[in-house]
């Protein structure tokens, strides 16, 4: 897929877009990025704010980034889990830097719909952000 | 180095105040006789939601640091408000369990601010199934001491409950918007409404609808004998000075009262002067 064609399928697909990153300007770059395809983005940059904003507003998809300062990733799971228990149709996409597939199916097994690896094209990453489909890009 | 993000929502001017009017409806022409304060996050963030804010302290477990810094901010900007209207502040039942010095800042805050605390009401509101009870009790007595009164919070709903309200033994109920919205239509509100009217006398509480948002309501509320309200028909809610500034404008009554039996106040927290007119206006 292109990257034209994906950002054209995010904004038809995923106008709303709760990303969870504690670097700001990773969130900065996701925000222009989805924001260009149409999206509505919002950021949070610890995961009990995102788990806070979750139980009172509505998304399409959640973008959680496992690698975030001072936690170990099981954290990051456990938002993951919850969000996957109380909405089970949401989008989870999960960033990471982590390459060994048992993490990646760790993140499939709380819920994750798709796992992306940190470094691949946006293009890719945009492509994820479509309707749940269980995948692990890059493996 | 960077601040988390919890040590920038209390940091001093990060959370704002504003205030809603709670009115007296039975008699008359609706009378302010209180304000709720309420704290908002720092602006232009996820946290300037207030449902987001303490959602947000609750699964940090910093509810008591939260509450502290938003009482504050509510407190430095009720001084601009008249000198005798009473303020409801909100605190969790956790942070009264936990906070062992909680009641002390409440009291030293007040006083350094010039509020005398015989104005305060503090509204508990709960979210966990907290286990603290034993120091809970004991931090209501202290603020009972204080010269505090204490209301029971978003009654119907969540933990707000029969169990809450036996350990709190409030003065005063508020009722949940759950309850109270679309009364006027539905039966079952107005049955369960009534319970709580039953309630109330027999504890000798005062009751204040919450999320009073339309005249068809409001008349319900009349007739079911619910003494106080806030919401939306009067005033959503505002900054002190807009506050204050609709105190100073030509009163307007909102609805025709109902033929009822009138009731005598029962808390002392109402304002000593019998209530500011009404003049806040929906929108």
């Amino acid at each position: 897929m292109t990257q034209a064609t994906a950002l054209h399928a995010a904004a038809v697909l995923l106008p709303n877009v709760l990303v969870v990153d504690d670097d700001q300007s990773t969130r900065e770059l996701l925000t222009t990025v989805l924001s260009r395809s149409g999206c509505r983005v919002t950021c949070a940059e610890e995961l009990e704010e995102a788990a806070a904003i979750l139980e009172y507003r509505d998304y399409d998809a959640l973008c959680v980034d496992l690698d975030l300062r001072g936690l170990s990733g099981l954290e990051g799971l456990e938002l993951v889990g919850q969000a996957r228990h109380r909405w089970p149709s949401l989008n989870i996409v999960v960033q990471t830097g982590n390459g060994d597939p048992d993490v990646h199916r760790a993140c499939l097994r709380f819920g994750a719909s798709a796992v992306f690896v940190k470094g691949q094209p946006i293009a890719q990453f945009l492509s994820l952000l479509q309707p749940p489909v269980k995948e692990v890009a890059s493996c | 180095m960077l601040k988390s993000l919890m040590e920038r929502v209390i940091e001093p001017g990060a959370i704002t105040a504003l205030f809603q009017p709670i009115l007296r409806i039975l008699e008359g022409e609706a009378k302010i006789i209180a304000a709720e304060g309420l704290a908002r996050g720092p602006k232009g963030s996820t946290l300037e939601s207030p449902d987001i804010l303490f959602e947000f302290a609750r699964r940090k477990n910093e509810e008591s640091i939260v509450d502290r810094a938003a009482i504050a901010a509510i407190l430095r900007e009720a001084r601009k408000l008249p000198p005798d209207l009473a303020l409801h502040l909100n605190v969790h039942a956790s942070t009264l369990g936990r906070d062992g010095r909680f009641v002390e800042f409440v009291r030293k805050t007040s006083s350094s601010l010039g509020i005398d605390t015989s104005r305060l009401t503090l509204e508990i509101v709960e979210h966990s199934n907290f286990v603290e009870e034993e120091n809970f009790v004991a931090a209501l007595a202290d603020l009972r001491d204080a010269g505090c009164s204490v209301a029971l919070d978003d009654v119907g709903v969540g933990m707000s409950n029969f169990r809450m309200m036996l350990i709190t033994r409030p003065t005063m109920l508020k009722i949940d918007r759950y309850l109270v919205s679309g009364v006027a239509r539905d039966t079952y509100q107005q049955a369960t409404m009534r319970a709580i009217r039953l309630l109330a006398d027999q504890v000798h509480a005062d009751l204040v609808a919450e999320g009073v948002d339309n005249e068809e309501d409001l008349k319900t509320l009349r007739t079911l004998g619910i003494e106080y309200a806030q919401g939306f028909l009067f005033s959503r809610p505002r900054t002190a000075e807009d506050l204050v500034a609709s105190l100073f404008q030509p009163s307007v009554p909102v609805v025709p009262v109902l033929p009822i039996a009138a009731r005598a106040p029962r808390a002392a927290v109402w304002a000593n002067h019998g209530g500011l007119s009404l003049v806040a206006q929906a929108g």
